[in-house]
Formats: C-alpha cells, sequence, structure tokens
C-alpha cells in the first residue's frame, strides 16, 4: 500500500526509491563537507585573510597564473587543491613570478600559511617553500576555525562566498560557457548576493551547474590530498566533546 | 526510621556499584574511540547502541520502582534487541552499520514526511516546527534528504531476530532473554493472562496494585543480574569491532557472579536513593514528584475508576469466557501501566517512555481491533497466542537439544511449560488459525492512521533502537571541525519530561474512547477528562515563573544594539534589583555578571551608567571567552558609536570569537559578515596584526 505520503518516490519491493536515485545516468556522491571542503580550503583562506571581495580576486589570479603555464594541454580549472598538485617546481617558479606581477605574492603566501604550517604538505607547498612560518598550534586554531565555518552549513555566506569563486574560476578558465541570452551569463549579479533576488537564484544556478559537471567530480573526490588531509586532522587532534 | 537507616547503610549499594561499573567501561572505550575514515559507521553505530544500552541500565538501576514484572521485561527487552543487533552487526562492522543508517535515516524521513503532511493540513506551526526543524538538520547533516530512500520492511537487516541471534552466535540471548521478554512487551494473551488471571466463578483480576510484583514469574534472576548479563554481551560485541581490550569486563563479570545468589528484594532495599534526575526546568525529580503528588493522585484515581467502570460494563454485557478472559486482562494491563507510569516521573524521558507508550498504543488498538468481533476474534487472540507459545516451546526444545544451555535456560522451559499446560486446559480446542493483522492494518481500518504515522512509529524505533533513535539521542558530535564532526558516543543524562505524561493520557483516553464506542454498551457515564485534570494542574506549575514587566525596547532602539545581543526585559529587572550582588560577582571575575553590568551601563538601566564602563566589562568578559560579549566588542569597534571605532581591535574580536564561538549557526553567520566587512576595509598588514593578536590572546 503505498504511502500518502512521498508520492514522488517509486516502490520498488519494500523500498520507496526518490526520483534522483530513479535516474537512468549512475550518480556519484560527493560529500560537501568530506569531499569538497579540502579542495577549497585554500579559497575560504584567501576570503579570510583578504577579506572580501578582495580574496576572491586574488584567488583568480593565482588560478589564471597556473593556468598560464598549462593553458593548452591542461584540462584543470585550477579550483581544487588537487589540481595544484601536478604544477612542477618550475612552473612554481612561474606561478610566483605572476603573483608578484599581479602584486599579490605576500597576501596568497601570508593566507595560505596556515595550511602550510599545520600540514607540513600541501598541493601549496612550493610556492610557499619561502614564505612566513606560524607556530602549528596557531595554524590549527586558523585551519579549524575556517574549516568549521565552511563545511558545518553549504548554504552559509561564507561558504556561498567560496562556491561562487569557484564559479568564477571555472568561467575565467574557459570550463564553462553559457549563452549571453541566459541569465546565468548575468554573473556579476551575484556581487550583490544576498542582498537581492536575482543574486540568490543565479547564484544557486550557478552553483548547481559547476558541482553537477562531471569533468569537476574527479578533482572533488581525488583521493591523494583529500585523504591525506583528514587523516591528518584525525591523527594529530583530539577529539572535543 | 533510624533502624531503616541503619539497616540500609550496612547493605552493599549494589545499584551504584553496577552504575558505577557499567560508566567507567563505557567512558574508558569512548576515550579509546578510534578515529579512521575506515571505520567511521560502525564506531557510530556500535557506540550509539553500546551508548543506548548503558542508559536504559542506568535508567534502571536509578529507579528500582520499575524493577516489576509489569514494566522491566519491557526495558530488558529492548536491552536484549541490542544485543542481538550488536553481535549481528559485528560480524560484518562497516557494511551492516551502514545499513542499519540507511534504515534509520529512512524511517526518519517518512516520519518527517507525515509531520510536515500534518502541518500543511491542519497549519499548526507550534506543534509540528520543533520537531520538523530538529529532524530536518539531523538527516541533512548526514545525507542529502532527496537521496534517502524509504525501506518499508519491518527489519532493517532484512532477517527476523531468531536468524540475527543464529547467526551471530547468541542463540541462549534470544532464547533465554528475548523470547521472555518480548511476549510480556507486547499485548500477547499468554503473558496477560500470567499477569492478570480471570477465574470466571466471579473473581475478577485486583487492578490496584499494593505488592511489588518482581519477575519472579518468568525469570529465575533479579533484575540487575540480568542488566549486568547484557551489559557484559554489549560490551563483548562493542570490543569485536573496535578492538578495544581491557579488564572491566572481567570485574563486571565478578560483580555479576557476586549478585546472582541475592534475591531481587534485597537489592532492592539496598537501593541508595542518592540519585538526582532533573525536570527541563531543573527540578530534581523527586521535588516534581511531590509537586505533583496531589495531581497525580487525582490522576491514578481517575484511571482506576474508568478502569473498573469499563470492566463491570464489559462483565453485564459478555457472557462468553473467552470475550472476559481477554478483554479484562488487556484493561488490567493497562490500568497497571498506568499506575506504574504516574507513579515514577523518572520514566518520563525520551528513552523509558517511548517504550511504554507503545504498549499503551498497543493495548489501544489491539482493544479496537477486538471490539470490531469480540467473540471470534478473542478466540483468535488466544489461539494465537497458545500457538506461539508452543512453536516457542518446540524451538527452545529443540534448541536443548543440539547444544548445552545453561540451567536457566532448562528453568525458563519448565515454567513455559507449567504456564502452556495451565491454559490449554481452560481453552482446549484451537479454533481459527488467523493471523492477527498488525498494528499498522488495525489502525488503518481504524481510522487511526495519522496517530499511529506520527507518534507510534516514532515509538516503535526507540523500542528497536533504530538508527533514527538512538543516532539523535546517543551521539552528540565531536566539537573539532578537523574530525569531520564525527559522532561520539553519549549515556543521556537521566531527566524527566512532563510532555510523556500527557502523551500516556491522550493513549489513555483514546482507549476509553474506544470502548466507550462499542455497540452493544449503553451509554458510559462520562468521565471528566484526565487530559482537563492534567492541562489544569500542569498550568498552575508553569506559571511559577514570574514575568517580567520592564519595557526596554524603546531604550534599546534609542540606543542602537548589535544585531546579537540585547537586554531581556527579565535581565534588567534582575539587575536594578540584584545590581550590588552582580556588582560583587563581575569583581570576583564571574564573566556572566560582568557581561551583564556591561549591559546595564550600555543600555542605561542604572543610574551612573557609562558607555566606557560597559566596554570595561565586555572586556574583562570576553578576555574570559565570554561570546556575546566578544561579538559585542567587535560591533561596537566596528559599527558602534563613532568614537569607539576601531576596525582593527573589531577584527582582533572577531577572529578570538572564529576560535572560540561554538556551532550557534545564526551567530557564526553574523560573525562571518561582519568580519568580511571589517576585513576588506584593512590592509594586509593591519589583518596581519589582528590575527595574531587573536591568537596570542586566545591561546
Amino acid at each position: 500500500m503505498r504511502s500518502r505520503v512521498l508520492t514522488d518516490h517509486r516502490r520498488e519491493g519494500k523500498t520507496l526509491v526518490t526520483p534522483f536515485n530513479q535516474q537512468e545516468f549512475p550518480l556519484q556522491e560527493v560529500s560537501w563537507k568530506d569531499d569538497i571542503t579540502p579542495q577549497v580550503l585554500w579559497i575560504a583562506l584567501l576570503h579570510e585573510f583578504n577579506g572580501y571581495p578582495r580574496g576572491r580576486e586574488i584567488a583568480l589570479l593565482l588560478s589564471r597564473a597556473a593556468r598560464l603555464l598549462t593553458e593548452t594541454n591542461t584540462p584543470n580549472a585550477y579550483y581544487a587543491s588537487s589540481e595544484y598538485e601536478s604544477i612542477s617546481t618550475e612552473g612554481w617558479e612561474a606561478v610566483r613570478r605572476n603573483l608578484r606581477a599581479y602584486g599579490c605574492l605576500n597576501r596568497v603566501t601570508d593566507a595560505l600559511s596556515p595550511l602550510e604550517s599545520f600540514c607540513q604538505e600541501t598541493p601549496f607547498s612550493e610556492l610557499l617553500r619561502d614564505g612566513p612560518r606560524m607556530a602549528t598550534n596557531v595554524a590549527e586554531q586558523i585551519i579549524k576555525s575556517t574549516v568549521r565555518r565552511l563545511s558545518l552549513r553549504r548554504d552559509s555566506w561564507e561558504s556561498t562566498m567560496v562556491q561562487y569563486t569557484v564559479a568564477k574560476i571555472a568561467f575565467a578558465s574557459n570550463k564553462v560557457k553559457v549563452s549571453d541570452d541566459l541569465a546565468l551569463a548575468d554573473l556579476d549579479a551575484v556581487d550583490e548576493y544576498p542582498r537581492t533576488e536575482k543574486s540568490a537564484a543565479t547564484l544557486r544556478a550557478f552553483v548547481t551547474m559547476i558541482f553537477i559537471r562531471s569533468e569537476f567530480n574527479p578533482h572533488v573526490s581525488s583521493e591523494t590530498w583529500v585523504r591525506q588531509f583528514w587523516h591528518h586532522c584525525l591523527s594529530s587532534t583530539p577529539c572535543e566533546y | 526510621m533510624s533502624d531503616r537507616v541503619d539497616d540500609r547503610n550496612r547493605r552493599p549499594d549494589y545499584a551504584g556499584a553496577f552504575v558505577y561499573l557499567i560508566k567507567q567501561a563505557f567512558f574508558k572505550r569512548r576515550k579509546a574511540l578510534r578515529k579512521t575514515l575506515e571505520c567511521q559507521k560502525s564506531s557510530e553505530v556500535c557506540g550509539a547502541l553500546l551508548a543506548r544500552q548503558v542508559t536504559l541500565a542506568t535508567h534502571l538501576a536509578y529507579a528500582p520502582e520499575l524493577w516489576t514484572i509489569h514494566v522491566a521485561p519491557l526495558i530488558f527487552r529492548c536491552m536484549t534487541d541490542i544485543n542481538i543487533n550488536l553481535a549481528w552487526i559485528s560480524k560484518h562492522a562497516e557494511s551492516r552499520s551502514k545499513r542499519f543508517i540507511q534504515f534509520g535515516l529512512g524511517q526518519a524521513k517518512l516520519n518527517l514526511e507525515h509531520r510536515r503532511s500534518m502541518k500543511s493540513r491542519e497549519g499548526k506551526d507550534d506543534k509540528y516546527s520543533q520537531y520538523i526543524d530538529a529532524k530536518e538538520s539531523w538527516i541533512a547533516r548526514q545525507r542529502i534528504e532527496e537521496l534517502v530512500n524509504v525501506n518499508l520492511a519491518s527489519s532493517w537487516s532484512g532477517k527476523s531476530t531468531r536468524e540475527m541471534a543464529q547467526e551471530a552466535e547468541c542463540e541462549e540471548v534470544y532464547e533465554f532473554e528475548y523470547l521472555q521478554m518480548t511476549r510480556f512487551s507486547h499485548i500477547d494473551w499468554m503473558s496477560i493472562f500470567t499477569l492478570h488471571p480471570v477465574t470466571f466463578e466471579g473473581s475478577y483480576p485486583n487492578i490496584k496494585h499494593d505488592e511489588h510484583q518482581t519477575l519472579a514469574g518468568i525469570t529465575p534472576v533479579s533484575e540487575l543480574y540480568l542488566a549486568t548479563k547484557m551489559i557484559i554481551h554489549a560490551l563483548e560485541s562493542y570490543d569485536d569491532v573496535t578492538g578495544f581490550a581491557s579488564n572491566d569486563i572481567l570485574r563486571l563479570k565478578r560483580f555479576r557472579d557476586h549478585i546472582k545468589p541475592i534475591e531481587s528484594s534485597e537489592i532492592r532495599a539496598s537501593f541508595s536513593n542518592r540519585f538526582t534526575v532533573q525536570n527541563a526546568s531543573g527540578i530534581a525529580a523527586d521535588d516534581f514528584q511531590e509537586k505533583l503528588r496531589q495531581p497525580l493522585d487525582m490522576l491514578r484515581g481517575k484511571v482506576i475508576s474508568s478502569i473498573e467502570l469499563r470492566i463491570d460494563k464489559i462483565r453485564d454485557v459478555f457472557h462468553e469466557p473467552e470475550i472476559t478472559a481477554v478483554l479484562i486482562p488487556i484493561l488490567g494491563r493497562l490500568a497497571s501501566l498506568m499506575e506504574y507510569y504516574l507513579a515514577v516521573p523518572k520514566a518520563w524521558n525520551a528513552h523509558i517512555a517511548p517504550i511504554i507508550l507503545r504498549v499503551f498504543a498497543e493495548i489501544m488498538l489491539k482493544t479496537m481491533w477486538l471490539l470490531g468481533n469480540p467473540f471470534q476474534r478473542s478466540c483468535q487472540f488466544i489461539d494465537a497466542s497458545i500457538l506461539q507459545e508452543r512453536n516457542d516451546l518446540l524451538c527452545l526444545e529443540q534448541a536443548l537439544n543440539v547444544r548445552d544451555f545453561s540451567n536457566d535456560v532448562t528453568l525458563i522451559r519448565d515454567l513455559k511449560k507449567f504456564h502452556l499446560e495451565s491454559r490449554e486446559r481452560l481453552f482446549p480446542r484451537v479454533r481459527i488459525k488467523k493471523h492477527i493483522p498488525s498494528l499498522w492494518k488495525i489502525a488503518k481500518s481504524g481510522g487511526c492512521l495519522d496517530y499511529y504515522n506520527l507518534e507510534i512509529s516514532e515509538w516503535s524505533a526507540c523500542v528497536h533502537s533504530s538508527w533514527h533513535h538512538v543516532g539523535f539521542h546517543n551521539l552528540i558530535h565531536c566539537q573539532n571541525s578537523l574530525h569531520r564532526f564525527h559522532r561520539v558516543p553519549t549515556i543521556s543524562p537521566l531527566s524527566c519530561d512532563r510532555r510523556y505524561l500527557r502523551s500516556a493520557l491522550e493513549c489513555f483516553q483514546r482507549t476509553l474512547a474506544v470502548i466507550d464506542k462499542t455497540p452493544q454498551f449503553d451509554q458510559v457515564e462520562t468521565d471528566s477528562s484526565l487530559l482537563e485534570i492534567f492541562d489544569d494542574e500542569m498550568t498552575g506549575l508553569q506559571t511559577i515563573e514570574s514575568r517580567a514587566s520592564v519595557n526596554l525596547d524603546s531604550r534599546q532602539q534609542h540606543l542602537g544594539t548589535s544585531p546579537m545581543v540585547h537586554l531581556t526585559n527579565s535581565d534588567a529587572r534582575r539587575i536594578s534589583e540584584q545590581s550590588e550582588q552582580i556588582y560583587t560577582a563581575a569583581l570576583r571575575g564571574d564573566s556572566e555578571a560582568q557581561f551583564l553590568l556591561a549591559q546595564a551601563h550600555w543600555f542605561e538601566v542604572l543610574s551612573d551608567s557609562s558607555p566606557s564602563e560597559a566596554i570595561r566589562f565586555l572586556v574583562q568578559a570576553g578576555e574570559q571567552g565570554h561570546v556575546q560579549a566578544q561579538f559585542q566588542l567587535a560591533w561596537i569597534h566596528a559599527e558602534g558609536p563613532a568614537e569607539h571605532r576601531d576596525l582593527v581591535e573589531a577584527l582582533v574580536w572577531l577572529n578570538r570569537l572564529t576560535v572560540l564561538a561554538r556551532f550557534d549557526a545564526q551567530l557564526e553567520d553574523k560573525i562571518v559578515a561582519l568580519r568580511m566587512d571589517v576585513s576588506s576595509k584593512l590592509s594586509v598588514e593591519e589583518l596581519s596584526s589582528a590575527r595574531e593578536r587573536a591568537l596570542i590572546d586566545a591561546t
């Protein structure tokens, strides 16, 4: 007997299957908290240290500097931390030069130094090699509070802004294109978020589009950096309850 | 009196020792919790089930009033269920834990949907919103609701409890503990007739309980012995999953062996009533019970007289022995349970109450079904129970032929045989071999499906210790965000909440209404509603808190205030009435007093109010980690009056807040928005300086 509630669910044996799970194409589950947070932590750190929207501009410049190295033969947009693992030592030298030319090298290294000081080994290690270091316990506090704000709620203002920066990077790298006549083309409308309805609607559309695209999934679910990050966190810090 | 105290002092405090041992074992395991990405689910599920087991055992030990044949089997049945589940999960921990979670999430989603549907139909926001919000956020933290399938099967594992016990090699638990207890936790004729026998010679069961009835009728051991045995089993299964090794199980086994020969009555007499149970208002349960004595006595009297009235009606109207042998013991069971429930406010909490409430609901539904066709269904009810008992006995005999069990099982077998033979002599013929419909079907045909979907299914989740219940009540989030917010098991504190009393009275009232609708009955004299009595008495208790009448709204608007901080009327009244005490406490370093005093200065409640004094007290409170003080300081420096503006100082306080503030989503958002605003106005040097200062101060 079908329940009066959940009428959009399909009954298979004794199970009510949600419309999402009825799709023909396979869905790969990605957790914002577990899979994406370590990948976009660098953006959150840039936002936090430099304020907003300056943090977003600096994140765009860093991704742009990375793309300039391999623009012709890379599929990377450089929004996920693990994408930066593929950059060689020479490549990082060039990135450093570019950032210096943009006038934001110190802002990047200062903002990302807690990540490097806490984890010791990160995809940005080469960039931060000669950068500032801070005490591990201080770095841990910064990473802890940033991760908490970012992963606790995907719809918080800060998480939303990080997702918006990811969308901006995707557009800047030409990974995503939309027709001029679509509302989605008006990306700058998001700058008004959360003050206007339009900004919220546009942002929702962007975020959905970006994170549903299959070419982004290999990056966010990349085993190496994500697992390395969480293993380090679990093993080096005590429980708090 | 003094003799009694002396006598008690000479006895060992068995319950106290038991609680100490099990809590120690639990906390040791929690401390040693393995934190790995690979076994997060099994660690959470097994931890939650163990925590539930310890919670139930603790509640039981704290309330010897519950050690009766009427209530204890209900709790023991839950504990046995947990043991079988834990043992079965431990064989393939991670995959089975995942299945356990998925099933529980589905149940939670279904219940949530029913409540949403009721909310939209009834439009009563207050009644459902709190529950809906809590469950929505609980599900969302684990999985996107749109991806949660709903499994409607009755068992999460796809197997019966017997099959699970066999696969987990704990058949003795099933035969000795589960089967015994489960018959008494359902409305099964064999068990209710044992508790409330009808003799048919004009003698009817005495529904008033003047004597304490122990479990002696169904098991040869004491309640505390049984609880210890169950806890040991749960700990062993948990240790199988986690690889934890300790000698505390050995200590518990020694304790178990020590108390085995001790009579239940002696253990009860040793009980030291030094445990404090708090209700939602912070009043100790015993005080609460004292305050409630009069209304509870009144309710108890009403319950007994209502049941007696209905029993008289049944005797007058129905003359077939089958009908009276079924309906009267059912009403006897209802009266007994209500009596115990009313007498023990310690049971009115999220862990014990739903277990008892579910039995009330089963009584209501089965009575409804029986009265639909009294003679035929009463025969069916008796036959089904006798058949079930025969089958259980047969399985037990077979198990005894194959394996060696302890003497306890042999004793149980003999007891069962005795009861079965006496019942078969009473009603020798098997007439109707039809299954009794499920509670869901009865509820559907009886027009109370909403009640089933909203309440009874929730209570059932508690009885079966589903993820829907244990995940919600027996796990807390580790507040270290670097641990991916994994959850750690927790023992729930003892508490009592009068809403659970209301639920019981509501169910009782429904049962009476079901009986009164019976076509064979003339109009039954109307009882005054138990719910009305309850509501009248409770309103008196709720108005204990006085209401402050100082209106500060206009003053707050005039001065301007941060979005998170405002002075409530009661605070203002308290400050003006107790300013000296608050001032002294603030000088002694009490951060709450410092914060209150700062508010008094800021909002000009005191005659010598000054903003600089307000900031001085806010800094003192903020430096001690008072979150609201820190936020107010940040706001004053960022957006407050011009003379106090200092963006670097604002950021220092905001950065300290992000280190110290805990999961308050509303506060978190405001902090982030304010910090982003402040950060964008500062240079890189100023930002670095603010961060360093905040962290140095905080560490």
